[in-house]
């Protein structure tokens, strides 16, 4: 199903609408020679318009691969991926050119592959928008200025990145990547390669990208501080969304801020759930579980007849 | 400051790395330059040959002659068939020729001889009387009328006065008689009339027709001598025209004694009226003189072909008139010339279009270096919405900037440092090495930001690969197919056939496809030797050529058509200087030829004994002997020999005769005869020869050729002594064949020969003809062609392995720098690259030999050679010591780049291993 997205643009850093990201059942299989790896395995995430999400995992579990294909760099193999109302699955040609323009705009993690080493920073924001075609010359370089400003390297602006510092570069990719005033903003591990006060500063950045303008937000990252700053985490083990952390604050009776965090385990479609390594290896559960309703839980108890874990000899004993 | 527009943007891109774009740009200069200096060169080469050929003929042959017998072409009393309307005539055909021949010819001339009835010795001349006495030494005097108006310029009266045109004979229609009238008025050289005996006012009689004054009276047409003139400039070309002009010739009879022949000279209208007689022949030779030079060799033969089709007619054609026609020497000169030049370009271009096709891979690799230079921002710019038509439009147009102006450049260049008309055809490979960067660039592959797993596999995925190899393959065994089957082409046709040229090309680059192929199997073989010893650089460098075999294709067909072209070109000059010492021996009949005076047995022990003679056979030749078989008589060319050593003279000339031993004895009484296959008696009839008496013979054999001796097809041989003792003549023998040792020094052998027989007659060496041939222009061009390929395709071998090194230096570094981490030291780096590249170059040199050893097998089957060697179809001959000194040559420059490029990794190689960077 492809909808033709509606974006709400004011000149300089006006407010777009922030675009739906759904993945459902998605699936991606890299056949080599003779090697098959499944880097996805049946993805389940929805992430609304307007959030700021943070998606960790380990390496390894697919959460590059998630975000190769949600940048339109990549085609997935199986299962239904939409982002804006744009499906992924058929994305081709001139459509695939559109998508990358203007609807989502990505930071990678290497200065390498956001910015160009031997353009300013005005030249490289500029860079998109000269390949959109859509702004004129004239008012190229005032959006140019005004997303610098938001980001807070207005210094920086005929700067080239070899004479910026990391962080600065953080956020000219940042400006870089949200030029064409894309719907969908993904950021590939953006503070790997930071110090904890610049990372800090970066994430803060794109809290306020996603304030101010509204655009969805979707971070991916192995350090889990990132998920201090951001309200929903999303966990991928093995190529699969896991667990979900949800954050937020909250004032008590006393006026202390609390930060609230609560883990869920992500449900998908047809009630497929995974339960987390601690529970399985705690009761060690193996092949089958048995479940039973109750009123307000489900429960999951280990198959009777497998033997019991506990020491045979203090069952003994308190016989 | 200023706005970042599109174009400022393509600039910065562009300007970024530019050590990319500058090789680019060279290679297109440079390409578009040779491609344009080639056919020019070759032109001028040709022009030049056909100049000094056309100098070399000498006049008479290049003149326009043409010679007519027995018809007049001059009548009295009619204007129109006056030596002037026939000088008219020949003005007419002169002004009708074509335009490039017609700068070329001077005056045309007409020369009428008259003559009585031909004889052996005396030729056509009149014998007449004079009455001053003849020399003692001669038995006759004869003369030669001549008629021709130009002879007066070119000749200095020294004592009386120019003839004077006669009036002819006087009719008296009343009396009905006709009476001589007054002498015919002639002069003649200075020195004939002293050779002959006559003097000024002679008058000479007895050669004229005779007149029937009354019944029984006959009065004749006598001749009185005017005038006696030297010529001006007895050494110019005119007098070749009209020999026998400045002094008389000396014809000699054996049996009555020497006979004097001088030309006189009349006035050219004085011939017209000497028409009446029968008993006088007239014989019309014209000459038009053509110049040597022209421009244009090929519309020079067309014109020359038409004006000597031409038929003219001189005289009266009601009458009969003279008809004749124009014919020149010049005409095969050009002919052969052109041949010549044609057979040059056709294996010239065999070898230049390896070196070709090389250039455009060279630019695809190094299009594909600077697209790799550029990855990151193609792979940005391709990920943040520029679409695929946008930046490849932008990389094409790079190309146009960066290719058409140096191919420009080069064209000119070469334009100015070659002279000539420039003609369009020149500048079409100029234009395409201009254009391929602009392909190539646009329609490569776009790099992608996409992270990829680059140690799955170093080969290319891409199954269209596969296919366009097994397209490219199939190709090259169809034309070779075509181009065998249609057999040998004579290089008659004016164009550049494009099926021979693109069958070498092709064939070089299936071979190139096949080897890197079939590259990883002796490799394998390589890396489980390597695999067990304790070395790390041969494990590892066997294991990466194994997996980024793939990638050498350019550098493997660069190193291929390089080998190929030193062996190849090696091997057609053995080949066709093989081709010319067999068919010159053949012709020859043997290292050293003498024929001409004759060699009395004294003077042929002298040259027998000379150093470095081997062997010496004296052939004795005697024409239309009777040869009678039962009763049918034939008349054959007999050839005394001597037998015993002319199969020692002739073993390396093929077609020599075939004389069974023994035959100096007597067999049965009767001598032992060879004759050839159409005279083989079919029954035991009597055979015998006719010398001064009847000889029995007995046929011993039958030979299907006598190369070097015999022509023609009928012919016999017998021992010359016994031949003189069966017959008591003594034969002297006026041919030799002498076979030199084979370590003789062969020009002090020739000329101690050329001084025991003092210098005269000819002497014929098979070394001076293959050496003619080696200085021939042709020969020197297709040296020097073959020389340039060459040095030609081992720059760009050089270029192909230093890019392949530069392409490879980024996952290089890499590797080296991991490995450094480990432990291994600078030497290593130097190892594995030299591992890069040998093995390649042992596969590229092992298949460009064998295809340099074939290919000249191609060329005989499909090349018509004859042009060069006198036969079609010479034998290809390998000269295995020049070879292995060539291929050692190339590999020693390959092992000198490779010394070099190794030198060079460790500053190619040199990077900071960072976490996460992208391959």
């Amino acid at each position: 199903m492809t909808t033709t997205p509606t974006t709400t643009q004011q000149p300089t850093t006006g407010r777009v609408t922030g675009g739906e990201i759904v993945c459902e059942d998605l699936v991606r299989i890299y056949a080599a020679e003779g090697i098959e790896v499944q880097a996805l395995q049946g993805l389940t995430l929805h992430v609304s318009a307007g959030d700021l999400v943070a998606i960790v995992g380990a390496s390894g579990s697919g959460k590059s691969t998630l975000l190769t294909i949600l940048s339109g760099l990549d085609t997935p193999t199986a299962g239904t991926a939409s982002v804006a109302g744009i499906d992924l699955l058929t994305l081709r040609g001139r459509a695939r050119v559109a998508y990358q323009r203007h609807t989502v705009g990505f930071v990678w993690q290497q200065t390498s592959r956001n910015l160009l080493p031997y353009l300013t920073a005005l030249e490289n924001i500029a860079l998109p928008m000269t390949l959109a075609g859509r702004e004129r010359p004239s008012t190229l370089a005032q959006r140019a200025d005004g997303l610098l400003e938001m980001l807070g390297v207005g210094h920086c602006r005929d700067k080239r990145p070899g004479a910026m510092s990391g962080g600065e570069q953080q956020r000219v990719a940042i400006a870089v990547a949200v030029a064409n005033s894309p719907q969908v903003l993904l950021a590939d591990e953006p503070t790997g390669e930071l110090d904890e006060a610049t990372s800090a500063d970066v994430l803060e950045m794109m809290r306020t990208v996603n304030a101010e303008t509204g655009v969805t937000v979707l971070i991916v990252t192995h350090d889990p501080t990132v998920s201090e700053h951001v309200r929903r985490t999303v966990q991928i083990r093995d190529g699969r969304t896991a667990t979900e952390v949800l954050r937020r604050r909250e004032t008590d009776e006393h006026g202390a801020e609390l930060h609230i965090a609560e883990e869920f385990a992500v449900l998908d479609k047809v009630g497929r759930m995974q339960l987390p390594q601690d529970f399985v290896s705690a009761l060690e559960l193996k092949d089958r579980v048995r479940l039973t309703l109750e009123d307000d839980h489900a429960g999951v108890w280990r198959d009777a007849r497998q033997a019991t874990p506990a020491e045979p000899e203090q069952t003994e004993d308190e016989r | 400051m200023s706005t970042p527009s599109r174009t400022r943007l393509l600039l910065r891109q562009a300007t970024s790395s530019v050590g990319a774009s500058i090789a680019i740009a060279l290679i297109v200069a440079v390409a578009a330059g040779l491609f344009t200096a080639w056919p020019r060169l070759a032109r001028v080469t040709f022009e030049d040959e056909v100049a000094f050929r056309s100098a070399q003929t000498s006049a008479t042959a290049r003149a326009l002659t043409g010679t007519s017998r027995g018809d007049w072409p001059v009548e009295p009393g009619d204007e129109s068939a006056s030596y002037e309307a026939a000088l008219g005539t020949l003005d007419d055909v002169r002004a009708g020729a074509g335009p490039t021949l017609r700068p070329l010819l001077g005056d045309p001339e007409l020369l009428i001889t008259v003559g009585g009835r031909a004889n052996a010795v005396t030729g056509s001349a009149l014998p007449f009387d004079g009455p001053t006495p003849r020399p003692s030494d001669l038995a006759g005097r004869l003369m030669l009328p001549r008629a021709i108006d130009s002879v007066i310029d070119h000749v200095e009266i020294v004592l009386g006065s120019a003839p004077g045109a006669w009036p002819g004979a006087v009719v008296d229609p009343e009396a009905g008689i006709i009476t001589p009238g007054e002498p015919i008025e002639v002069m003649l050289s200075a020195a004939t009339a002293d050779r002959l005996g006559i003097a000024l006012g002679d008058e000479l009689t007895g050669w004229g027709p005779s007149l029937p004054i009354s019944d029984d009276e006959d009065a004749e047409v006598t001749a009185r001598v005017t005038g006696l003139f030297e010529p001006t400039d007895p050494d110019e070309d005119y007098w070749q025209f009209q020999l026998g002009a400045l002094d008389a010739r000396i014809a000699s009879d054996p049996n009555i004694g020497d006979f004097g022949i001088g030309a006189v000279y009349l006035h050219q209208d004085s011939a017209a009226q000497l028409a009446f007689s029968e008993g006088l022949i007239p014989a019309t030779d014209v000459w038009i003189p053509v110049a040597p030079g022209g421009d244009d060799p090929v519309a020079l033969l067309d014109d020359l072909r038409e004006i000597t089709a031409r038929e003219i007619t001189l005289g009266d054609p009601d009458l009969g008139g003279a008809q004749l026609q124009l014919d020149t020497a010049l005409i095969d000169v050009l002919d052969g010339a052109l041949d010549a030049q044609r057979g040059t370009a056709a294996v010239l271009t065999l070898v230049a279009a390896g070196p070709v096709g090389v250039t455009f891979a060279l630019l695809a690799l190094t299009t594909r270096l600077a697209v790799s230079r550029r990855r990151a921002t193609l792979a940005l710019a391709s990920a943040r919405g520029g679409s695929p038509p946008q930046i490849r439009g932008a990389l094409g147009l790079e190309g146009l900037v960066l290719g058409v102006p140096a191919a420009a450049l080069g064209a000119a260049v070469a334009t100015l440092a070659v002279p000539g008309a420039a003609e369009i055809g020149d500048y079409l490979l100029a234009a395409l090495a201009g254009l391929a960067p602009a392909a190539f660039l646009a329609g490569a592959a776009l790099p992608s930001l996409r992270t990829q797993r680059h140690d799955l596999s170093g080969r290319s995925t891409s199954p269209w690969r596969w296919v366009v190899e097994v397209l490219l393959v199939a190709a090259a065994a169809g034309s070779l197919y075509v181009l065998l089957s249609r057999g040998l082409q004579s290089t008659t046709t004016q164009t550049v056939d494009p099926l021979a040229t693109a069958t070498p090309l092709l064939i070089s680059l299936a071979a190139a496809v096949l080897a890197t192929r079939l590259f990883p199997y002796p490799m394998r073989v390589v890396h489980a030797l390597a695999r067990r010893r304790r070395d790390l650089p041969a494990f590892l460098g066997s294991a990466r050529a194994l997996r980024e075999g793939g990638a050498g294709l350019v550098p493997m067909l660069a190193l291929l058509v390089a080998t190929s072209i030193a062996v190849f070109s090696t091997t057609m000059l053995t080949t066709l200087t093989g081709g010319v010492d067999e068919s010159a021996r053949a012709a020859n009949g043997a290292d050293v030829r003498l024929v001409g005076p004759p060699y009395p047995d004294e003077t042929v022990e002298q040259i027998a004994s000379i150093d470095g003679v081997a062997q010496v056979a004296r052939i004795f030749t005697q024409p239309q002997t009777g040869y009678t078989v039962g009763d049918t008589t034939r008349q054959v060319t007999l050839y005394a020999v001597d037998t015993a050593t002319l199969g020692q003279v002739q073993t390396e000339v093929s077609g020599a005769v075939e004389l069974p031993p023994d035959m100096d004895t007597l067999v049965d009484g009767s001598i032992p005869i060879v004759v050839s296959d159409p005279l083989a008696p079919e029954s035991d009839e009597t055979l015998t020869i006719r010398m001064t008496s009847t000889v029995p013979v007995t046929a011993v054999g039958t030979s299907p050729s006598a190369a070097g001796i015999a022509d023609g097809t009928l012919w016999a041989f017998v021992d010359l002594e016994l031949l003189r003792e069966v017959t008591g003549q003594n034969l002297v023998p006026r041919m030799m064949l002498v076979d030199l040792s084979p370590d003789a020094d062969v020009e002090a052998a020739v000329a101690q020969i050329s001084a025991t027989v003092g210098g005269v007659g000819t002497i014929e060496s098979v070394e001076a003809e293959q050496a003619g041939f080696l200085d021939s222009p042709s020969a020197t061009s297709m040296q020097r062609g073959f020389v340039v390929a060459l040095a030609l395709s081992l720059l760009q071998c050089v270029l192909a392995l230093v890019l392949t090194l530069v392409l490879a230096a980024p996952a290089r570094g890499r590797l080296i720098a991991v490995l450094r981490t480990l432990g291994t030291g600078p030497r290593d780096a130097r190892r594995l690259v030299t591992w890069e590249l040998v093995p390649l170059a042992v596969v590229a040199l092992a298949v460009g030999t064998a295809l340099g050893l074939a290919l000249p097998h191609l060329v005989v089957a499909t090349v018509d050679l004859s042009v060069f060697t006198g036969q079609s179809t010479p034998a290809v001959t390998y000269d295995w010591p020049q070879l292995a000194l060539v291929l050692a040559g190339v590999v020693a420059i390959i092992g000198l780049t490779l010394l070099a490029a190794s030198t060079l990794a460790r500053r190619l190689s040199l990077s900071v291993l960072r976490i996460g960077d992208s391959p």
